[in-house]
């Protein structure tokens, strides 16, 4: 649930719903978000936090597990110490990388291309990050066909995970809206 | 010449890499993550497949067995020693006496220290004339001469030649080399000894001429009952 309410209201600022969201009382703290992009980076800070932390907590789970521990063991099919805690599948292939620490930063490379935009949306460089984001959200989609494949194998879900490519593919979207934005007069309405 | 966007950029980038680091370092502080790897005190790579256990052949996960809640008090969990050997190696067919006797004192029930599972698995080097094969790990496992289409030791021996007794621990089928890999073997036999957590308590690699049998009387403890 931690996880879930950032990424639900992530998810929410970026889809066209946020025309009509109840964000009266925070446009007035915040007048900025008066500007339809700027709801759009707030979500997509969201989303990309989301997948950061979670990404983050995976990597722990994962060194816990490894010492011995148990975390989240289940009977059911939630299960995420069956799926972090299997040596077959739970490193990079061919490398020892933890899946999780490969997620923290790749989300902490989005989440540079998120602020740096949100921060300076007339610089030079815009194009460019939306761009990248782009690609590096496009590259997470094989990595969770392969994450998802193996869950499939072991028939257990990790929630952890799943909420971390959730994170992924929501903000391949919110990218493409910021694409958007970038190409509507909105964009030059943005301080 | 000043550059607003390059100002912007190294702001973001300073923060973010602050919030990256401070949570690594929390990471760091707050868990202790174990190596998989087989040296002293690492996690032992997966050995998963079939196992020859005297009836047929039936599949194993050694890491299943593993009670990854062990601790140290705990002097009755079942602790692993597990073989790699090569049913055409020399050096296999000579130490044959020496783990049957191992087999022997751990299936004794004078054996008043922790349960011990033995565990051979058989890998097949690529020398000339090591060309073993299922009916022949059964055969040198029960001491017997199979349908006697095949010899052990090289092609030297007969597989019932061997010193020893007829053993009574599983025997991992590794012929095609995949575990061997994993587990980074040098050459055979080599021994390993590892606690009921799956962690290595030692290894024939790391302790150099030291006897196996010196080993066990050191690290396994005396069971508490």
């Amino acid at each position: 649930m931690l996880y879930i309410i950032p990424l639900l209201t992530g998810i929410l600022l970026i889809s066209p719903l946020r025309e009509k969201l109840p964000l009266d009382v925070l446009m007035k703290k915040y007048p900025s978000l008066e500007n339809d992009t700027r709801k759009i980076f707030l979500g997509q800070t969201l989303i990309v936090l989301t997948g950061f932390a979670v990404s983050a907590h995976t990597l722990w789970i994962s060194n816990k597990i490894s010492e011995g521990g148990s975390y989240c063991s289940a009977q059911n099919v939630f299960d995420c110490d069956s799926v972090i805690g299997d040596m077959r599948y739970n490193t990079v292939p061919f490398t020892e990388i933890p899946w999780g620490l490969l997620g923290f930063l790749a989300f902490t490379v989005l989440l540079y291309f998120v602020r740096t935009l949100s921060n300076e949306p007339h610089a030079d460089f815009v194009e460019k990050h939306i761009q990248f984001g782009k690609l590096m959200t496009v590259g997470g989609f094989f990595i969770i066909a392969l994450l998802v494949y193996y869950e499939f194998k072991m028939g257990k879900i990790c929630q952890y995970c799943t909420t971390a490519h959730v994170a992924n593919i929501a903000a391949f979207f919110g990218f493409y809206e910021i694409e958007k934005a970038y190409q509507s007069d909105d964009w030059k309405k943005l301080k | 010449m000043y550059d607003d966007n390059a100002t912007a950029r190294t702001d973001t980038l300073i923060k973010i890499i602050s919030l990256f680091v401070l949570v690594l370092v929390v990471i760091a502080f707050t868990t202790n993550p174990i190596a998989t790897g087989v040296g002293v005190g690492e996690k032992v790579p997966i050995l998963e497949g079939k196992i020859y256990n005297g009836n047929g052949w039936v599949d194993y996960d050694l890491h299943a067995q593993f009670d990854t809640d062990w601790n140290e008090e705990d002097t009755n969990a079942t602790w692993f020693i597990v073989e790699f050997l090569d049913t055409d190696c020399s050096a296999c067919w000579r130490d044959t006496a020496k783990v049957s006797d191992l087999q022997n004192a751990i299936s004794s029930t004078q054996w008043d220290r922790a349960p011990v599972q033995m565990i051979a698995v058989v890998v097949e080097l690529n020398i000339q004339n090591h060309d073993g094969s299922r009916d022949e790990i059964k055969a040198f496992r029960d001491k017997n001469d199979g349908d006697g289409s095949f010899k052990c030791n090289a092609g030297r021996s007969l597989c019932s030649e061997r010193d020893g007794n007829p053993y009574n621990f599983p025997f991992f089928d590794d012929l095609d080399g995949k575990s061997t890999k994993d587990w980074d073997i040098p050459g055979t036999p080599t021994y390993f000894i590892i606690k009921p957590n799956g962690i290595v308590a030692w290894s024939s690699v790391e302790a150099g001429n030291s006897d196996i049998f010196d080993a066990v009387n050191g690290l396994i403890p005396e069971a508490s009952n």
